[in-house]
């Protein structure tokens, strides 16, 4: 039994994996808290999704995805952005109308003749592909991410527990709420080398939901999303090792069926 | 001292929410503000705290006021116990990397105990009941140590457990030499305080209650809105909340 689990990690390769997930949970987990408590999942869904012609660009061009996956995050912020200014519309249609649309150029761009056959690494990722140079960047990005939540701590919780009082108590609700989707915009670039951008939302969203499904408080909620993401990244490489299935679908699974598992728990 | 000088403004360019406010509140007085919904208060203290977005006119204040909301604006689902939530009172003076001071967490003890919820520091905050929910937000204003506290209706709908303790933590306040401005639907009650504020999107009257409270003002202040019962001493105001 033990060596079924330990078996897959003799491999680099699995080993190189397993680090990358567990750098990206400790960023997620509590990110994901955050994303749910905001009420901004829709928004982390879009953001990932519409960041695809940027992947496919950067593919086309043979630069890192890191950097394409960074220019998909602005253009796609700057469309919902512009189209949420029309006051004809709700922000929830901006989103929809940007993201679809960005999606499709992706799809053509991906599906031309020209493009190199990486487009299913795009949208699922290559978790066992990933690099010691990709290790570090995510590390670095990840390392921001937990410390920005670290500095913005506090006006996180006065503004998502009672927008109309934060400005009184020292935090301004607008900047806050910037600042949340400029971190899940990072975040999201940190994940989709490996984790795809149509799957790396499971490991932001799931472990959140199930870890305030177990706990009312808000730092052992973190600690819990982060802990239920590593759980889910070594589960869903063991998984995969032996069922020789897609590691990132694996991962984003475990993540969904232990979120599943805590909210259907008796209370 | 709280001075307002012509005061005015609004959330929509040409539109004031409310304008012609002028009056001054003394250290230690208790200002009730009427008005119909819609008719200026939460505008009012918005302006007070800085935050209107458009204003004109004058306003002195003693130092920055705390600001207690309704309880129904706070979220019921958000992780936290009363106690996180008074703590909250202490995040202004508190750098981002540093513990809240020891201090600052007996003074949140402290200010539970003050209001009668001592015993609940631990519950969920969505777990209270609506009159322990806002002595909790009373609390975390007290925690904030201001000069000048602002309070958006805060006997309304609650229990009379929670009403008795709210009124004797304002005595208390008032002794203190602090100035509360407390909004309120209430008639009888303004009637024992300092000073009453009567808005309908303009300053209708101010002065002490039994100048103010008037059949006559308080009709202008309510307009057709008003219902009068026990025979004058309590008033209720209908109407759409509007900004």
């Amino acid at each position: 039994m033990l060596a079924w689990l330990t078996d897959p990690f003799a491999s680099p390769i699995v080993q190189r994996a397993l680090a990358e997930v567990l750098i990206l949970s400790l960023a997620c987990g509590p990110l994901g808290v955050w994303v749910l408590l905001y009420r901004d999942a829709y928004a982390a869904e879009s953001m990932s999704h519409g960041m695809l012609p940027g992947l496919v660009i950067a593919a086309l061009a043979g630069a890192p995805l890191v950097l394409g996956a960074l220019g998909g995050v602005l253009v796609a912020a700057a469309g919902i952005a512009l189209v949420a200014r029309d006051a004809r519309l709700s922000t929830d249609v901006g989103v929809a109308v940007c993201v679809s649309a960005l999606l499709g150029l992706g799809g053509i761009l991906a599906l031309s003749p020209a493009s190199p056959p990486r487009l299913q690494e795009l949208l699922f990722g290559d978790l066992l592909g990933v690099s010691g140079g990709d290790l570090v960047v995510a590390g670095a990005l990840a390392g921001g991410v937990v410390l920005a939540l670290a500095a913005a701590h506090r006006s996180l919780a006065l503004v998502g527990f009672d927008r109309g009082s934060a400005a009184a108590l020292g935090a301004r609700p607008g900047r806050w709420e910037l600042t949340l989707l400029a971190v899940l915009g990072v975040t999201t670039v940190a994940a989709v080398q490996g984790l795809g951008n149509l799957l790396l939302v499971a490991l932001v969203l799931a472990p959140a939901a199930g870890a305030l499904a177990m706990t009312r408080r808000l730092a052992p909620a973190m600690a819990l999303a982060a802990g239920l993401a590593a759980v889910s990244g070594a589960a869903g490489l063991v998984l995969s090792f032996h069922l020789e299935i897609a590691a990132g679908a694996s991962v984003a699974l475990c993540a969904c069926v232990l979120a599943g598992l805590s909210l259907a728990r008796p209370h | 001292m709280i001075r307002v000088e012509d005061l005015g403004g609004g959330y929509v360019p040409g539109r004031d929410a409310l304008r012609d406010v002028r009056f001054t509140a003394e250290p230690g007085q208790i200002v009730g503000v009427l008005g119909p919904n819609g008719g200026g208060k939460t505008t009012l203290f918005r302006a007070l705290l800085g935050e209107l977005p458009i204003r004109r006119g004058e306003i002195e204040l003693p130092g920055r006021p705390a600001y207690v909301p309704q309880t129904e604006r706070a979220r019921l689902d958000f992780p936290v116990s009363a106690f996180d939530v008074v703590l909250m009172g202490a995040y202004a003076r508190t750098s981002w990397y540093r513990r809240v001071a020891r201090a600052d967490r007996a003074a949140a003890h402290a200010a539970l105990e003050r209001v009668g919820l001592g015993e609940e520091a631990g519950t969920t905050f969505g777990a209270l009941s609506g009159g322990q929910r806002q002595r909790v937000l009373i609390a975390r204003a007290l925690l904030q140590d201001a000069p000048v506290l602002l309070l958006d209706e805060p006997l309304s709908g609650v229990d009379g457990v929670s009403a008795a303790r709210i009124e004797a933590v304002f005595a208390e306040l008032r002794g203190e030499g602090r100035t509360l401005l407390v909004a309120t639907h209430d008639v009888r009650q303004a009637g024992e305080w300092d000073r009453v504020l009567c808005l309908h999107g303009r300053q209708i009257e101010f002065g002490p209650p039994a100048a103010v409270l008037s059949p006559e003002t308080l009709r202008e202040t309510y307009g057709a809105e008003l219902i009068v019962l026990e025979g004058g001493s309590r008033a209720v105001g209908i109407g759409h909340h509007q900004h």
